[in-house]
């Protein structure tokens, strides 16, 4: 008997299983009621009685080793079975193409360098586009018929006309330095990104509208040494820690002593100028009843699109306003 | 502005080079944006000698010489020159030089090691043209000298050349529109001496014959008159005409390039009358109360309004002051007598002229930024050293000098302290006393304050901090020291309006829209016809007719988007906008009488499904738009909105009585503007408005429904100009609060029921929130619906 179970043990080993009919062999062969293995059970009786206990476990092991193989070898066929599909269940199919949306650069640019300010405790302010003469300019320290006005050509919405301030598109964002300010004593810290305006022919280089992130910072004992040092975490987080930079001297009316920041430009081997700053002016503190004496401020202000298209290597600034798909389609970042 | 380096060096010893001077001037705050060679030194030509020049064996013009060029052994040259021969010494243009001449391809001409009709050359013997030094090319430049072969050809060559700073000036600084400003910021940075040129001809006496008078004493507050008498007008020599060539002013005679050359040198502009041609030998400073006709010397007519400052002779205007001279008292080849201005003109009176005359002259940009007061006499007198000398003039004794106006001394103090205070800085009382004293800023320290008498020729020091950024910038701003201590602060709260648009933003963003970032500013036609043009806003002086509207609508801009991307095969668009909308019509909200408030646009272009293998090309709908609008007002928990369609191509969305955003179907027959060719559908809403509802709606959440819901279907007929909105809001209203919700599964249209009919088929969802509804239960409501519906609209339950 037992030459006999191993023998048949040897068969299941070797029978091979490779389609739905050798299967159904197989399992008729060895684990039908008729089959091999079955029927070597009904013929424990016939052995001696001292094998019989022996022989059953032996015939047991084989029994789940013959049902074993063919529960596997039925899974494999079932496996290759899916390989065979209708044209349209092929999986490789491409699915539909993706609707992505996704934000403008100039969006993801202005977030990057709200972060960095957030990040500093600075908060948001906003303001009107559409500025009164005395927001976008007087208050600022930019005297009637003084050639700094020359700096900033400007949109007129109104002007000259008897007991009305000039009305302008703002040239800048610090208007909104002077509302919040005229809004809130000191110590204030805000940034006040947005949309600005200057009468300039298109080029690549130039273009009628841009945005500005704007940035002050008025308090007891502000010091040119902290803009500074806010200056370079500024540089250093949006264009990395190893950024090459330099402050020079400038001018802006209502910042003294005033500069502009240069970071260098590996590609053009060249300074590129990424911003403007200074201490609060003075006569802007003094326009906004604060006392020049007793508080002190900076201020800074950067163009969002010199800084994004920078970050990018983008040339032409007529691309921000084109929304060409092929450009947009390639920001699919999330902020 | 543009500064000459080699004029530079006439009033400061520098001993570095162009470019540190320039990385120089920049950091204190003369941004130089541009640097130009002028002429080269010629780095790699070399004196060499021909050993021997015997003829090329392939061609009769050249020959081949030997050249000992100061290498252990000669160099074989291929030259062409008629005039070459042994024992003459020459320039040879080494091998990879580059001469400073322009190929006829655009070029740089730079010498290589070449093959000529067989023959190795190593390097060429120049002619002058070559070299750039002169025009001569009937042969190669033989040299007169006995410097040793290999001796760089600029050491005996007398070659010119220069580098040329383009500087930026900021408004504050007039005292550096010349070259000893601009030398003096040098001087006090480098502890150098600035060396002013020597003026010797100080005379006290008014010039005989000439009469010089100014009637309007608030735009001239100092005029100076000197007369040169028997010059001869020709060309510059070479020195002048080089400076000026190098700052780019065209060299024009002895007497205006004298004028230039002072105005460049000291900052006073100066002009050169023809004495001959001012009648009367009389100059009257005075401005009319009309507009005068007047041609400048560039031979232009111009309308020079009332007010503006004129410079007169005894009948007539000559010069529009500060600006431009006059055609009729021009310096020309038969000028013998010559008189000088030089004159302090009011800085607003000549920006008002020059603004309205869109002229802007190197006189005008000086007289406007204002100019050293107490420069106008000295100047007169060097120019007239000077032209005396070049025209081989004489000088008329004396200078006449009408001073009306003269200059107030300012006096400004410094507080050590203060500086330190606002700069973070730790700078010693001495260094700051230093600094103000080298830039010619007399400062003394008076019991430890510092006390400034501020020169004539920096009008715009006025105040300690004035004081405070001159000894910063010369200090170096990158030498300031990082702070010790920063301090943390307790940030203010995030503004909501901010919060609540970058949430928008997300939120179409992850709906699948693309931002755009469009014009502001709309073209005139098309917002006039689109938009009631009372409302408008617009802007006086725009660019262009087609830049000068301010947006009441971010439309325009997506459509032009639109357009756009469409021509360039984009056949599925989903774009989102956010930006400011500016209305006469809306409430103010910053400025009296404008509306400026944010708006949120989103729209579809082309086609939601392109062709694809999983079921046909789908084209974007006004319903795909709606479903988005009905998700965002989800998430702004905006439940109170009532829609309302005017029209079948557009749809009104309401809170109460206030409309706070519209939906569109493109009409290409209705909007000309734009040929755009695929369906568009587009939705803009007040953002501003929309913040304040959205942030009062916070809903209380209910817990999961106890009990099942239960569905009825109910078609209805009715005519087909009833709106399937209308008959939802009916069916709402009329079947309470058990009805959660109700939608539109099918509709149908056909002849079986009428040919004026359609039947609409609504799912209904009735639940209770204490039992389960049964048919019982539900059958009354529908009946309500059914019978409201009747009667509103007529409708028949379709059978």
């Amino acid at each position: 008997m037992k030459d006999t179970v191993a023998q048949i043990a040897e068969e299941i080993k070797d029978f091979a299983i490779t389609s739905e009919e050798t299967l159904e062999e197989y399992r008729l062969q060895f684990l039908s009621k008729k089959g091999k293995v079955t029927s070597l059970l009904s013929k424990i009786g016939t052995a001696p009685k001292e094998e019989r206990a022996e022989l059953g476990q032996l015939i047991n092991k084989l029994k789940q080793e013959a049902q074993t193989r063919y529960d596997e070898a039925k899974q494999e066929l079932q496996k290759s079975s899916t390989k065979q599909f209708g044209a349209k269940d092929d999986i490789t199919l491409p699915g539909a193409e993706p609707i992505v949306g996704g934000f403008h650069p100039l969006t993801i640019g202005m977030e990057e360098i709200k972060s960095v300010f957030t990040r500093l405790g600075f908060t948001i302010a906003d303001g009107p586009e559409l500025e009164d003469d005395f927001h976008n300019f007087t208050a600022l320290n930019f005297p009637p018929e003084h050639p700094a006005r020359d700096m900033q050509d400007t949109f007129f919405i109104r002007k000259d006309e008897k007991d009305l301030d000039d009305l302008v598109l703002r040239t800048h964002t610090s208007p909104v330095q002077i509302r919040l300010m005229k809004d809130q004593k000191p110590p204030v810290r805000a940034i006040m990104p947005g949309r600005v305006y200057r009468n300039e022919s298109v080029t690549y280089k130039s273009y009628f509208m841009f945005h500005q992130v704007e940035a002050l910072y008025v308090d007891k004992n502000v010091t040119f040494a902290e803009l500074k040092e806010t200056l370079i975490i500024l540089a250093k987080m949006m264009f990395g820690d190893d950024v090459k930079y330099r402050l020079r001297p400038s001018y802006f009316p209502f910042t003294e002593p005033s500069l502009e920041m240069d970071i260098w430009n590996d590609q053009k081997d060249t300074w590129m100028e990424i911003l403007g700053a200074g201490m609060v002016d003075p006569n802007v503190l003094k326009a906004v009843d604060v006392d020049p004496e007793i508080y002190s401020g900076f201020a800074l202000g950067l163009g969002v699109e010199r800084m994004t298209m920078a970050k990018y290597g983008l040339t032409d600034i007529r691309d921000m306003y084109q929304n060409d798909v092929r450009l947009l389609s390639q920001f699919n970042q999330l902020i | 502005m543009k500064i000459s380096c080699n004029w530079l060096k006439k009033y400061i010893d520098l001993s570095i080079t162009p470019e540190e001077i320039a990385e120089r001037l920049t950091l204190l705050g003369l941004e130089v944006e541009e640097m130009e060679q002028i002429g080269s030194d010629l780095e790699g030509v070399v004196v060499g000698e021909v050993l021997e020049a015997t003829s090329h064996p392939n061609a009769d013009k050249l020959k081949l010489c030997s050249v000992n060029i100061g290498k252990e052994e000669p160099v074989q040259i291929v030259c062409g020159a008629p005039n070459v021969a042994g024992g003459q010494k020459v320039p040879v243009a080494t091998v990879n030089t580059t001469l400073p001449i322009v190929l006829p391809n655009g070029k740089p001409f730079k010498i290589k090691k070449s093959k000529i009709r067989g023959e190795v050359s190593f390097g060429m013997i120049c002619a002058e043209d070559e070299l750039g030094i002169g025009d001569n090319h009937s042969g190669i430049m033989v040299l007169d000298t006995n410097k040793p072969n290999g001796t760089p050809f600029n050491e005996v060559a007398d070659l010119y050349h220069d580098t040329v700073l383009e500087i930026a000036i900021t408004p504050n600084r007039p005292d550096a529109t010349c070259h000893i400003g601009v030398a003096r910021d040098l001087a006090a940075y480098f502890e150098k001496e600035l060396r002013y040129p020597q003026i010797t001809s100080a005379d006290d006496q008014p010039v005989d014959g000439i009469k010089i008078s100014i009637k309007d004493e608030d735009k001239c507050h100092r005029y100076v008159g000197k007369v040169i008498k028997n010059a001869t007008i020709k060309e510059s020599p070479a020195w002048l005409k080089n400076y000026l060539t190098a700052i780019g002013l065209r060299p024009v005679n002895n007497a205006v390039d004298v004028t230039n050359f002072v105005l460049h040198e000291m900052g006073q502009p100066l002009h050169a009358f023809d004495l001959d041609e001012v009648a009367g030998q009389e100059i009257i400073v005075q401005s009319f109360d009309k507009e005068i006709e007047f041609e400048t010397l560039d031979e232009i007519k111009r309308k020079v309004p009332a007010g503006s400052l004129f410079i007169c002779d005894a009948e007539k205007p000559v010069a529009i002051a500060g600006v431009m001279g006059g055609q009729n008292s021009e310096i020309s080849e038969k000028t013998t007598n010559i008189l000088i201005e030089s004159a302090y003109f009011e800085p607003t009176s000549i920006r008002t002229t020059s603004k309205a005359l869109a002229l802007q002259t190197d006189a005008s940009y000086r007289f406007e930024r204002g100019i050293d007061p107490e420069m106008t006499r000295k100047a007169a007198e060097r120019c007239a050293e000077i032209l005396a000398q070049l025209t081989d003039g004489e000088i008329v004794d004396g200078t006449t000098d009408v001073h009306p106006v003269k200059f107030e001394q300012k006096t400004v103090t410094l507080r050590p302290e203060r500086f330190n205070k606002l700069m973070g800085t730790d700078l010693k009382k001495d260094h700051m006393l230093g600094i103000l004293n080298r830039l010619e800023i007399p400062t003394e320290n008076k019991d430890g304050v510092l006390v400034s008498e501020i020169p004539s020729f920096r009008p715009d020091i006025e105040r300690e901090v004035d004081l405070i950024e001159e000894v910063a910038r010369v200090y170096d701003y990158n030498n300031v020291q990082s702070p010790t201590l920063t301090h943390f602060h307790t940030p203010s709260p995030f503004p909501e309006q901010e919060q609540f648009i970058r949430q928008q933003r997300r939120f179409l963003a992850q709906s699948g829209f693309r931002e755009i970032y469009t014009n502001s500013l709309l073209p005139e036609s098309y917002a006039e016809k689109h938009s009631n043009p009372k409302e408008l806003i617009k802007t006086l002086n725009p660019i262009s007719r087609d830049q000068s509207v301010l947006r009441d609508s971010l439309s325009h801009g997506f459509l032009s988007s639109v357009e756009y991307n469409v021509n360039r095969s984009q056949d599925r668009i989903a774009f989102y906008e956010v930006g400011h909308v500016y209305s006469k019509d809306r409430p103010s909200t910053f400025i009296d009488g404008v509306g400026e408030e944010v708006s949120l646009l989103l729209g579809y272009a082309g086609f939601k499904q392109p062709e694809h293998w999983t079921g046909k090309k789908q084209p974007y709908t006004i319903f795909d738009i709606k479903t988005n609008i009905e998700a965002w007002f989800r998430a702004l928990g905006l439940n109170a909105v009532r829609v309302q369609a005017p029209d079948n191509e557009n749809l009104e969305y309401y809170v109460g009585k206030s409309l706070i955003g519209s939906a569109h179907i493109f009409n290409p027959d209705i909007n000309k503007a734009f040929d755009i060719e695929v369906p568009v559908v587009w939705a803009e809403f007040n953002l501003t408005e929309i913040q304040t509802y959205a942030g009062a709606v916070t809903d209380k959440i209910k817990p999961v429904p106890k009990f099942p819901s239960f569905d009825f279907d109910l078609a209805v007929t009715v005519d087909k100009d009833i709106r399937a909105g209308d008959l939802m809001d009916q069916a709402k209203k009329s079947a309470g609060k058990q009805l959660i919700s109700i939608n539109v599964f099918d509709v149908y249209e056909g002849e079986n029921i009428g040919k004026d009919k359609k039947s609409i088929a609504f799912r209904l969802l009735f639940r209770d929130e204490s039992k389960t509804l049964t048919i019982k239960d539900v059958e009354p409501l529908v009946d309500n619906i059914l019978k409201s519906l009747s009667k509103q609209f007529d409708a028949e339950l379709r059978g």
